[in-house]
């Protein structure tokens, strides 16, 4: 089969964008450290405030049995709960996510928390937040007409002052 | 061998302690009730879809219009209401409203005890035939309609967190699926007082709190203002009837004008 010259040089070009793309794209996600979630949970979206763990009352940042800091979220529209999130820098923090209604995402700014959030399952994330300051969490995935107004804020800072926080809150 | 400063390993252990104590503090707080049991499963929906309206007319008419009034609106004088308009209600909203009342979920005095008298089947039947009955009069003009009020339905405020009112209630505050409900010509005196409820967390049936966050962020005279702008809506009623009063009375004038778009009432299917 004959290929004309400037054709072959097309296909080479276009199949060396397209591997230096995915070269780019994995030296990126092995840098950052980002990967896919490998935790798959159901769980029943319509009586999520009715569950255990995504009550109303347990939402928030929890210390697990290992002693690491869990933090507990829902997703609905067109906000996250809680809103504002505290969480000390450089501690090992896993974050479960539902929605309560439609697909949702979040990303948080500056951190390599990004994760779609499926009616149905809880999405898990274990993360460590490096730099202090607040970081603005905004829903990727469009969600309805409140979609451009859906994001909340983490505030990381450090272990004093999220000790201090915690305090402040209980009182 | 690497040393550690005797001061630096205290200083260390105590903000350990200090974190793991903090914590654990905090989440031993106590495990409190869902803000509502309400959950939109298909039989909770079907209780809507197959309600009948007829009863519900006739409940209506016999028992909510001695407070609700006979064209949904409250039976006070305006400045005084403190019932909901009901007419053109998201029929969901108002059944989830009444089955928090019966669930002591939401505690108003006078609710609470009517509630029991009525089956959540009623309730149903109620709900949908309120449903079919147009929205409300304005009882406010919108020539007086704020533009902070307007930009704060229409657009929210960013810094903080407060989404658009539209969002979730309709660009024409007609509600939304499945249960939230409509705010046109809604009255500007009981908009106010829920407003406050969630302000005050006196009223706390809204699940994960949304509404009692959104208020908190707001000021009074914000409240007031969107009272009046969700008051104000319901005028394109007053344009629907004097067209269908027009259409009645005799042939349609030559330069009549063009009846404005009626919001679509929310379904949940």
């Amino acid at each position: 089969m004959h290929v004309d010259a400037t054709e072959k040089k097309w296909v080479i070009l276009s199949f060396a964008m397209a591997i230096a793309m995915m070269g780019i794209l994995t030296a990126y996600a092995l840098n950052k450290n980002i990967h896919p979630p490998s935790n798959v949970e159901i769980i029943d979206s319509t009586t999520l405030h009715l569950s255990d763990e995504f009550n109303e009352d347990n939402l928030g940042i929890k210390q697990a049995e290992d002693g690491s800091l869990t933090i507990t979220m829902v997703a609905a529209r067109y906000g996250f709960f809680p809103h504002n999130m505290t969480v000390p820098v450089d501690t090992p923090v896993k974050i479960r996510i539902a929605s309560a209604d439609v697909l949702h995402g979040i990303h948080t700014a500056n951190t390599n928390f990004n994760t779609m959030i499926v009616p149905g399952y809880i999405s898990e994330v274990n993360t460590t937040f490096r730099i202090k300051g607040k970081h603005p969490m905004f829903c990727n995935e469009y969600c309805g007409l409140g979609h451009d107004y859906m994001w909340s804020q983490l505030n990381v800072v450090s272990q004093e002052e999220f000790i201090a926080s915690l305090k402040k809150g209980d009182e | 061998m690497m040393q550690i400063k005797p001061i630096k390993m205290i200083k260390h252990t105590v903000l350990a302690l200090g974190l793991f104590a903090s914590v654990s503090l905090y989440t031993t707080s106590v495990y409190a009730a869902p803000s509502s049991n309400v959950v939109w499963t298909s039989e909770m929906r079907s209780l809507i879809k197959n309600a009948d309206a007829a009863n519900g007319k006739k409940i209506v008419d016999g028992f909510c219009v001695r407070c609700h009034g006979v064209d949904g609106s409250d039976i006070e004088p305006i400045e005084e209401e403190d019932t909901p308009y009901l007419f053109g209600q998201n029929p969901y909203s108002i059944l989830k409203q009444v089955i928090d009342f019966k669930d002591k979920k939401r505690k108003e005095r006078t609710m609470t005890a009517n509630v029991r008298k009525i089956t959540t089947e009623e309730a149903a039947d109620i709900a949908v035939y309120y449903a079919a009955q147009p929205l409300p009069m304005a009882t406010f003009k919108t020539s007086q309609v704020t533009a902070a009020a307007k930009k704060l339905a229409e657009k929210g405020d960013g810094t903080r967190f407060v989404p658009p009112c539209a969002g979730c209630h309709g660009q024409n505050g007609e509600g939304s699926i499945v249960d939230v409900p409509a705010l046109a010509g809604q009255s500007s005196s009981y908009f106010k007082l829920a407003m406050t409820e969630y302000q005050d967390g006196e009223r706390e049936n809204d699940i994960y709190s949304r509404m009692r966050f959104i208020a908190k962020q707001l000021t009074e005279q914000e409240i007031n203002e969107l009272a009046d702008y969700y008051a104000a809506i319901g005028e394109y009623n007053v344009k629907m009837k004097a067209l269908e009063k027009e259409e009645s009375d005799g042939p349609e004038a030559p330069d009549k004008p063009k009846a404005p778009k009626a919001p679509t009432k929310p379904t949940a299917d």
